[in-house]
């Protein structure tokens, strides 16, 4: 029988997202091989050696025949680091890349060595984040793989006809009315006042009636790269700013603020929206937890082209159900040009007059991101042949020089200036 | 000092909100306004997480930190975030005002505590979940938890009989509701960075003591949680006290922020137990996307009890024994305490006017 010890962090994380990915990845795994044995190895976030070598020792004691990472932290290479030490024959290794790849460069630089001397498949969430980490390894991508994250579609799907129209009378918002809505983090890094600034023009326009909303917890990190941090309430003021300035007075209570909601509630605003929209360009985003939730939901999205967002192109894009706003990268900025944000927003509107079945795009969706799709995509990863010349053989320069700006600079690695440094253009050229 | 009228006040505050972001940045940046020492710094630190910064283009913060009046002057209108304690001291050394623009918005429970010079140069500001959140959030009505936040400081946090007042009036609230209410607390133990033994003596027994209370007149557990898993929850169906019954210590807490800011109800707003809301309150500032600033103006009605803080503070500072100790204790208190930045005999002074001229609130 095969044994699988998947390893996790043992508090749960702080990022909504994270935790549903852990658990969704963690349920596509015993759905992939049903006969296996499991053993579940949790870890503090931040482990020291010590913890390490009694980690190494559990999973010796396992004698897995696959260790996967299955969650943002802790960092695999400290464990990594025990177990090559602790184990005479280790295991695959399956590492899933969370966004932060990148901000942990000097740590994987350090465990160069031994990750050489392992059997180590990474998994990224989308064909952009491959490239991107592709750029980072010596001889290309031979072992990157991709793995969407999963979405448990038996919580998301489409809602009944019944069930948006009441939640649409409980909020006040007329039949026909369109909705465009954000969900996820509120924060600098997702572009939310561009998107104000967009939907201000989109009513004044073409239709003063829409209405937008935004659920989501807010934060205030600011952009930690650029060495720019904020006090806790800045961006909410921001936020507030950029209403009083570009929604017409008389519009104003058509920006909505639903709070950072569960997933009960989150399923229904789903429902009730007409439009998810999201115009980030967060150098994180390597996947998309929302969109792709929303998505199985039925919902037609509007997305910048950036990073882990253009992979939902499948989902829709012929049927004029996905619109990609173009992204441009700039000394000073990392955005999607305001006019392309509003047509986007006229386009999708335009497109869904035509009418169009939630159903089928739910389907589409799921059949790329569902818990059971991707649990297809692991098994036949580990069931499929492997050529063991194309192990992993070292990071690249590009990754060398990042590393590098993160030990210089450690509180703002990409800063030039005020703004982006050419190593931020040159590294996430590939997210555009 | 000329005292400017209620509408000019209205039309400052509502002109300074309207200027925005940008014109504050000098304020948050260079912070001249900010004095060199580690007296005011280690009182704040004392009652961390509550004195932590935030922003707001009002410019909150405690004024026990300012440099000098002069300087503070030129930053208004600002909001108070002090408690009762470092308010009165700053009233204390700054009788009057120093220009006629200088403008302070005064947390409205101690809005009382405000001399008569002052008066027309401040008004008063209550934090409150937006209106329109409330039926925004569709099934806010259904509370789940009911999260104290207990900051264990000394018995001027919270005096016992307040305290037996309070969780009586939430058991009978708590009975009134559809659903079960999940009692938790998150502790902030306020004297522990002090070594000093005499703390350790001092704080614990009064913990176990507040803890074994709540749950004793709750008839209920009472679960002990930290900010960071209360978060990960989400917020939409909390309902949460902060015990801080005369605003002692500080009053504008950053805790209680951020439990509003992602949608928490505030239990003293939501039940008018704060006792706090004499009449309609026509400026309001947003603060976050679900809580705002509700900003008062002092009545003419209440100008026996302005006229009391300054009594006592001129009594105060023409007593020659307490004005001398007040005078000379931050130089001795320094090498003994880091929590204090004033003499015992003040603080007494200060927690007997609170208690007097809070409980005299409508």
């Amino acid at each position: 029988m095969e044994k699988i010890a998947l390893i996790y962090r043992s508090h749960l994380s702080d990022w909504t997202s994270c935790r549903s990915i852990t658990r969704n990845l963690a349920q596509a795994y015993r759905l992939a091989f049903p006969k296996a044995e499991f053993r579940d190895i949790f870890c503090e976030a931040q482990v020291n050696p010590y913890v390490a070598i009694q980690t190494a020792r559990t999973v010796s004691e396992f004698a897995p025949d696959l260790l996967v990472f299955i969650d943002h932290s802790p960092f695999p290479g400290t464990l990594l680091q025990a177990l090559s030490q602790n184990i005479p024959k280790p295991p695959r290794i399956f590492v899933h890349v969370f966004g932060d790849f990148t901000l942990h460069a000097v740590q994987w630089v350090g465990c160069e060595q031994v990750l050489k001397a392992l059997d180590v498949t990474f998994f990224c969430a989308s064909e952009k984040q491959r490239q991107l980490i592709g750029s980072f390894v010596q001889g290309g991508a031979a072992q990157i793989r991709i793995a969407p994250f999963p979405v448990s579609t038996q919580e998301f799907r489409p809602s009944s006809s019944q069930a948006r129209a009441g939640f649409r009378k409980q909020a006040g918002v007329p039949a026909g009315d369109l909705v465009f809505l954000y969900t996820g983090r509120l924060s600098l890094q997702k572009n939310l006042i561009l998107l104000i600034r967009s939907f201000g023009a989109y009513l004044r326009q073409i239709d003063p009636r829409a209405q937008l909303w935004l659920a989501g917890p807010m934060d205030d990190l600011g952009v930690p790269y650029l060495g720019k941090r904020c006090l806790s309430g800045t961006f909410s003021s921001d936020l507030l700013e950029a209403i009083r300035k570009t929604i017409p007075p008389e519009a104003s209570r058509q920006v909505r603020y639903f709070g950072d909601l569960q997933t009960e509630m989150l399923v229904q605003i789903y429902g009730a929206a007409d439009f998810f929209i999201s115009l980030s360009t967060h150098n994180d985003e390597d996947f998309g937890m929302a969109p792709a939730e929303a998505a199985c939901c039925g919902l037609p999205l509007i997305l910048s082209d950036w990073g882990g967002y253009s992979s939902f192109s499948g989902v829709g894009t012929d049927a004029g159900l996905v619109a990609r706003v173009p992204v441009r990268i700039e000394e000073k900025r990392v955005s999607p040009a305001f006019e392309g944000c509003v047509q986007a927003m006229i386009g999708m509107a335009a497109q869904a007059e035509k009418g169009f079945s939630r159903e089928t795009l739910a389907k589409r969706a799921a059949e790329y991101l569902s818990i059971s799709s991707v649990a297809g995509v692991l098994k036949s990863e580990q069931q499929g042949r492997r050529d063991t010349k194309q192990r992993f053989s070292g990071f690249s320069p590009l990754f060398r020089q990042v590393a590098q700006a993160f030990e210089a600079y450690p509180d703002s690695p990409f800063r030039s200036g005020t703004g982006y440094s050419a190593l931020y253009r040159k590294v996430y050229e590939k997210y555009l | 000092m000329k005292n400017i009228s209620e509408s000019s006040i209205r039309e400052r505050i509502v002109r300074a909100s309207a200027e925005g972001i940008a014109a504050t940045s000098g304020f948050w940046e260079e912070r001249s306004w900010s004095r060199k020492g580690r007296t005011a710094e280690r009182f704040l630190e004392f009652i961390v997480p509550h004195s932590i910064e935030y922003f707001h283009a009002m410019r909150p913060l405690f004024v026990l930190l300012a440099r000098n009046n002069a300087v503070l002057a030129h930053f208004s209108p600002l909001i108070v975030r002090d408690g009762a304690l470092s308010l009165l001291h700053y009233f204390y050394h700054h009788p009057e005002p120093s220009v006629a623009e200088q403008l302070l918005l005064i947390p409205g429970k101690l809005r009382n505590l405000v001399p008569e010079a002052w008066i027309g140069q401040s008004a008063w500001y209550l934090p409150r979940t937006t209106r329109t959140t409330r039926d925004q959030l569709l099934d806010a009505e259904r509370i789940e938890d009911f999260v104290f936040i207990l900051t264990l400081i000394d018995e001027r946090q919270a005096s016992p009989k307040w305290l037996a007042a309070q969780l009586a009036n939430i058991r009978k609230w708590s009975g009134q509701q559809p659903g079960k209410i999940s009692f938790k607390c998150l502790v902030y133990f306020s004297g522990e960075f002090q070594v000093r033994k005499e703390c350790f003596v001092e704080s614990y027994p009064y913990a176990f003591e507040m803890i074994a209370k709540l749950q004793a007149e709750l008839g209920s557990p009472v679960t002990p949680v930290t900010l960071p898993e209360l978060l990960q929850r989400g917020l939409q169906r909390t309902i949460f006290l902060d015990v801080n019954e005369v605003d002692f210590y500080y009053s504008d807490s950053f805790i209680v922020h951020e439990l509003m800011r992602r949608g928490a109800l505030n239990y003293s707003s939501v039940t008018g137990s704060a006792g706090d809301r004499p009449e309609a309150l026509p400026v309001v500032l947003p603060v976050s996307l679900l809580h705002e600033f509700e900003i008062g103006f002092h009545q003419k009605e209440e100008s026996f009890k302005r006229l009391r803080t300054s009594e006592a503070l001129a009594s105060f500072r023409n007593n020659p024994v307490l004005a001398r100790e007040e005078l000379s204790y931050p130089v001795k208190g320094a090498f003994r305490s880091g929590k204090k930045f004033c003499s015992p005999a003040f603080e007494s002074l200060a927690y007997d006017l609170a208690q007097e001229l809070f409980r005299s609130c409508p």
